[in-house]
């Protein structure tokens, strides 16, 4: 059966506004982005090559671009929005709590 | 509409997948001389012929073929066009009729024209099957000569040096990529080369090959005397495959002529990726040029397939490419030149800076190395028709994406 457990993440300061921060949590490279205050967590892999996405821009307001082949997904949602990506990224929620940032991972 | 696309590379597939998403009632023929479904191509001299990667990323799988109802035949060629009969002729099976042609043709790695370039262990470079052959050949310890200076040659003496070959690249010109960098970055490629114990050899020559013992072994002619070599491997250009064009009287000019839209001088055929010379409006371009990249197949193959199911004109973007070799990942933005300013952010010694090349004001070209997020910056500046101090650019202190 499944199991979901909220991981702590990083500090909320440690991720710079409009910006992306890569990190490692129980082995799953994640990528931690504040837009407007509001942290988001995606899988740092891109789907398509072999590139940190913590290494991108964020595009558009909501979107971060590979900083490889410039495909693009949608931060809030992981969705692949631009080519070459069509596979979506992994979409993690997130919260905040006493200036600290959790993730909820899933385990099979 | 009956759209045949002849050549199943990434220009191809895109005009296929594009053509598909904006017009679901279009009858779609995507025709490949190889056997595989259509494929990215830069993986094959890095993951693919290491091995670390078993095979490059597919950019149309049969099965997603079938599901958008595109027709892919594999394992075909294509022999003939009859413009007048709209029909592409096959060198097996029935003739396919058109209402529109895109010619995706691309290219062949240039074959090497010295006495003994055909002997078994001589290699060049294109095709997955070519990548998977290297592969095979390309064992620790083995003796490893390459011929040709230019992106193909560096990243195999790379990925083979990463393998624990011993490597020898001969060059015929004074310096590396000299075509696409200047000599500075040249003089940086040769010096991580040489670093990572490739012998580099500039100015030299190839003359014949010819075999040395039983084992396999090659005797290589060179510049300097006679060097022994278990696997030869010329990265010395690509041949743009314009033979259908050129047979059915369309022009030709390094390249299949196109205009902007993708159209060759017949309304009905178009052309795309490496084998389309397409007239550009980049700072410091010629007025027409063939370019031979992953994002010019991409874009321009999108680009083409929005234009035949009548979409308003895709913007283009910058030329633009990579190239990774052993730790470093080069991106360069634009057609970069001597000419104007060049402002360097970051230090060469530390493999991780950016040159930008200012002139008149305008930024003209990036190379970043190990720096993607600078470069992808420079890109949005020019998209915006702006560019930062000199000050700005080289203060490590200055957050660009802020400015």
């Amino acid at each position: 059966m499944a199991t979901e457990e909220w991981v702590r993440a990083a500090g909320y300061d440690d991720v710079p506004e409009e910006d992306t921060l890569g990190t490692e949590i129980g082995g799953v490279p994640v990528c931690l982005y504040k837009l407007d205050g509001e942290i988001y967590a995606t899988d740092n892999k891109c789907t398509h090559g072999d590139a940190d996405l913590s290494d991108g821009l964020i595009q558009d307001g909501c979107e971060i671009e590979c900083p490889l082949h410039e495909g693009r997904f949608d931060i809030r949602s992981g969705k692949a929005v631009s080519p070459p990506c069509s596979d979506d990224l992994r979409s993690y929620p997130a919260r905040v709590e006493q200036g600290v940032i959790y993730i909820k991972l899933v385990h099979a | 509409m009956k759209t045949v696309i002849v050549g199943a590379g990434q220009a191809g597939a895109w005009v296929a997948r594009t053509l598909r998403q904006h017009a679901p009632e279009a009858q779609i023929v995507l025709v490949g001389q190889e056997p595989h479904p259509p494929y990215e191509r830069p993986p094959l001299s890095k993951g693919v012929m290491s091995g670390a990667q078993s095979e490059p990323p597919c950019l149309l799988p049969a099965r997603q073929a079938g599901e958008l109802g595109i027709r892919l035949e594999l394992g075909t060629r294509a022999v003939a066009i009859d413009r007048a009969r709209r029909q592409v002729l096959l060198e097996q099976g029935p003739p396919l009729a058109y209402d529109t042609l895109v010619l995706a043709t691309g290219g062949a790695a240039r074959q090497p024209n010295i006495p003994g370039g055909g002997l078994p262990g001589v290699h060049t470079l294109r095709s997955l099957d070519d990548a998977v052959r290297l592969r095979g050949a390309l064992r620790p310890g083995r003796r490893l000569l390459v011929v040709g200076g230019g992106w193909i040659g560096l990243e195999v003496a790379a990925t083979a040096r990463l393998l624990g070959l011993q490597v020898c690249l001969i060059e015929g010109g004074s310096r590396l990529c000299a075509r696409s960098v200047p000599a500075d970055i040249s003089n940086f490629l040769l010096d991580l080369h040489r670093r990572h114990g490739v012998d580099v050899q500039l100015k030299g020559a190839v003359t014949a090959i010819e075999p040395a013992a039983d084992d396999g072994a090659l005797r290589v002619r060179t510049h300097r005397g006679v060097e022994l070599a278990d696997v030869v491997v010329f990265g010395i250009g690509l041949e743009p495959n314009t033979e259908l064009a050129v047979a059915c009287g369309l022009q030709v000019e390094n390249g299949i002529v196109v205009d902007a839209r993708g159209q060759t001088s017949d309304p009905a055929i178009y052309a795309v990726g490496d084998v389309a010379n397409q007239p550009c409006g980049w700072p410091g371009a010629q007025a027409r040029l063939r370019l031979e990249s992953w994002a010019n197949a991409q874009g321009q193959g999108i680009a083409v397939g929005a234009a035949l199911a009548g979409q308003p004109p895709v913007p283009r973007d910058m030329p633009w490419f990579w190239s990774d070799q052993y730790d470093v990942n080069l991106q360069v933005l634009g057609l970069p030149s001597e000419a104007g300013l060049r402002v360097v952010r970051g230090s060469m010694r530390d493999a991780k800076f950016c040159v930008f090349q200012i002139v008149e004001g305008a930024l003209h070209s990036v190379v970043a190395v190990n720096m993607a997020k600078e470069l992808k910056l420079a890109k949005r500046w020019h998209k915006q028709g702006r560019c930062p101090s000199i000050a700005e650019l080289q203060d490590p202190d200055t957050r660009l994406e802020r400015l």
